[in-house]
């Protein structure tokens, strides 16, 4: 019998009904989980009557919340996939996953005006505040994908300006669900405040919650007291958060504690030391960081040394294997990875993970370097990939550099990651002028970069330059220091 | 262009794109209303720093400070006021 996990979700609300599994954004809204089984089982019955069967895609513009979840949830249980498409990019941004990735209908806002170009017929409205709408078929899938039983489509965009998409089904979400709770222990006794993108984090941690029968605590801002408000009303007993947000939490000057935590889970960025132990300090808990990785999940969690191996994202979890590929005399390698519930394919180029992991004898290889010290700990310090985190944020550099070079004025452009004490880093750009064109100042390259990309992906400085720094071989020089310190620039 | 025309701009340019609500203007809630996420907030607080000259203290990164235009130029002013 084929798995969805919406079958999964079903099962665990039959056993619980009444048990909630989310509680706020309001203080007193919470919904149990048969409440929300009744809801995603109308919301389904809608989509069914509008067309949607199984081997569709649909797209999922919708801010996160409950709703987001009731519409992936539902989405599965016609049979269909989700590709989501992140409120915070730009237009074109958009538009992009829909020229990669065949979408065959889209779920947004219901006052959303980004695919009249190409809608089908009417729209047809799911809730007060969405839509369904039917689209023009861009391109046709990869005959491949139906046979995956595919649950997501992530959209991410290639290292070499090329978009690709990395295919989640229903089996290795629910392979890599079952390999995390293996360290994570989540049950029906955690309330798990949730405070990050539902567009890019979902697949090891709200379907996992929700498998578990644990309750999600949603916060309605990610301010500092608020989050602990929530935290204390709703008794959590985990924390799922970015760097950010513990940094707010510590800085918090009220009196609140956290006494029934007993995780403190930090993803999608490293975690500076001094917030590490400003949340130490302040609270009595070292925060445990982890490894998270969309082709993988969650191989490791810095579990039980979070204090004494601060820096650590903690020992592979069970069911997950590493090796680091050529390590220097430092022992610092590209960090390769095997276990379950790895990437089925990535959609475009279509790669198969059989030949995605042939091409490295078997591992999957990251693109991170790190090492492991002498009691098993895996440090995370760099990448291979040409990408920028900003704040967890991660993008391709040459997709911002492909943007520049599109600008008139600009013939060539290399963007690097500088340092930043509250996002980790932020991108800057070197600019080489075209002839014959007035440069623009900041601000203006500041507003065309805002046309085309996310804000988090814009440049936080400009530096024109003669040209770009490249090393003998040719190839461009990215190393900040080098950069920001032998090249003759001007700033705008 | 003045503070507040920049930072209306720049929150419009950078945040709100082609969402623009209804009813938006200096007053309107932009954490309760989804425009400024955590992320956002900090990306803000960069730009206010580079563009104002002021410096963020922990205890100014709060509710009260994002929740409009008018509590963001309010606060810059405070902070200009005191430095």
């Amino acid at each position: 019998m084929t798995l969805n996990l919406a079958g999964i979700f079903f099962k665990q609300s039959a056993l619980t009904p009444e048990h909630p599994a989310i509680l706020g954004p309001q203080e007193h809204s919470s919904i149990s989980y048969g409440a929300l089984r009744e809801e995603i089982q109308t919301l389904a019955k809608q989509l069914l009557a509008a067309g949607i069967h199984p081997g569709m895609n649909i797209g999922l513009h919708y801010p996160g919340g409950q709703a987001y979840i009731a519409f992936t949830y539902a989405v599965w249980a016609c049979g269909a996939c989700v590709t989501p498409i992140p409120m915070e990019l730009a237009t074109e941004e958009k538009q992009l996953i829909f020229r990669h990735i065949a979408i065959d209908a889209v779920i947004s806002t219901a006052n959303c005006t980004l695919f009249a170009a190409f809608t089908v017929g009417e729209a047809t409205a799911l809730t007060e505040h969405a839509c369904l709408f039917n689209l023009k078929a861009l391109r046709t899938p990869p005959i491949e994908l139906a046979g995956l039983n595919p649950a997501f489509i992530r959209f991410t965009s290639g290292t070499t300006g090329e978009a690709k998409g990395v295919i989640l089904s229903h089996d290795s979400i629910f392979a890599r669900i079952q390999a995390a709770n293996q360290g994570l222990q989540i049950d029906s006794n955690d309330r798990i405040v949730w405070l990050l993108s539902m567009a890019y984090h979902f697949a090891v941690s709200i379907v996992a919650y929700l498998s578990f029968g644990a309750t999600i605590v949603l916060c309605k801002n990610s301010f500092g007291s608020t989050i602990l408000q929530a935290a204390n009303r709703h008794r959590a007993t985990l924390i799922y958060a970015a760097p950010t947000h513990y940094e707010l939490m510590s800085h918090d000057r009220s009196e609140q504690t956290l006494a029934s935590l007993r995780l403190a889970i930090v993803t999608t960025a490293y975690l500076r030391p001094d917030i590490s132990e400003a949340f130490y300090r302040r609270f009595g808990i070292a925060p445990n960081e982890t490894y998270g990785i969309i082709e993988v999940g969650l191989p490791a969690v810095n579990l039980d040394a979070p204090k004494e191996k601060r820096g650590s994202v903690g020992k592979l979890l069970p069911s997950y294997s590493v090796k680091l590929d050529t390590p220097d005399d430092n022992g610092i390698g590209e960090i390769m990875l095997r276990g379950p519930g790895l990437l089925d394919a990535y959609y475009q180029p279509w790669q198969a993970r059989d030949v995605i992991l042939n091409q490295h004898g078997g591992w999957l290889a990251t693109g991170d370097l790190g090492f492991i010290d002498e009691d098993g700990y895996l440090f995370i310090v760099g990448r291979s990939k040409e990408m920028i985190s900003v704040a967890g944020m991660k993008f391709f550099i040459r997709e911002v550099e492909t943007v520049l070079e599109r600008h008139p004025a600009i013939q060539a452009a290399c963007v690097f990651a500088v340092k930043s004490r509250r996002l980790g880093e932020t991108p800057m750009a070197h600019v080489v002028a075209a002839d014959n064109h007035e440069p623009p100042d900041e601000d203006q390259l500041k507003k065309y970069c805002a046309e085309h990309l996310a804000a988090y992906k814009i440049p936080d400085r400009f530096y024109w330059v003669d040209s770009l720094a490249r090393t003998a071989s040719g190839k461009l020089i990215r190393n900040t220091d080098k950069l920001l310190t032998t090249q003759k620039t001007k700033i705008l | 262009m003045n503070l507040a025309q920049r930072l209306r701009e720049h929150i419009f340019n950078h945040y709100i794109k082609d969402n623009e609500p209804e009813g938006f203007n200096d007053d309107y809630n932009l954490i309760d209303e989804g425009i400024l996420d955590s992320l956002a907030v900090m990306n803000l607080i960069t730009w206010l720093e580079k563009h104002c000259s002021i410096e963020f203290d922990e205890g100014d990164i709060v509710l009260e400070n994002f929740s409009s235009v008018n509590a963001l130029l309010d606060f810059v002013q405070h902070k200009r006021a005191v430095s």
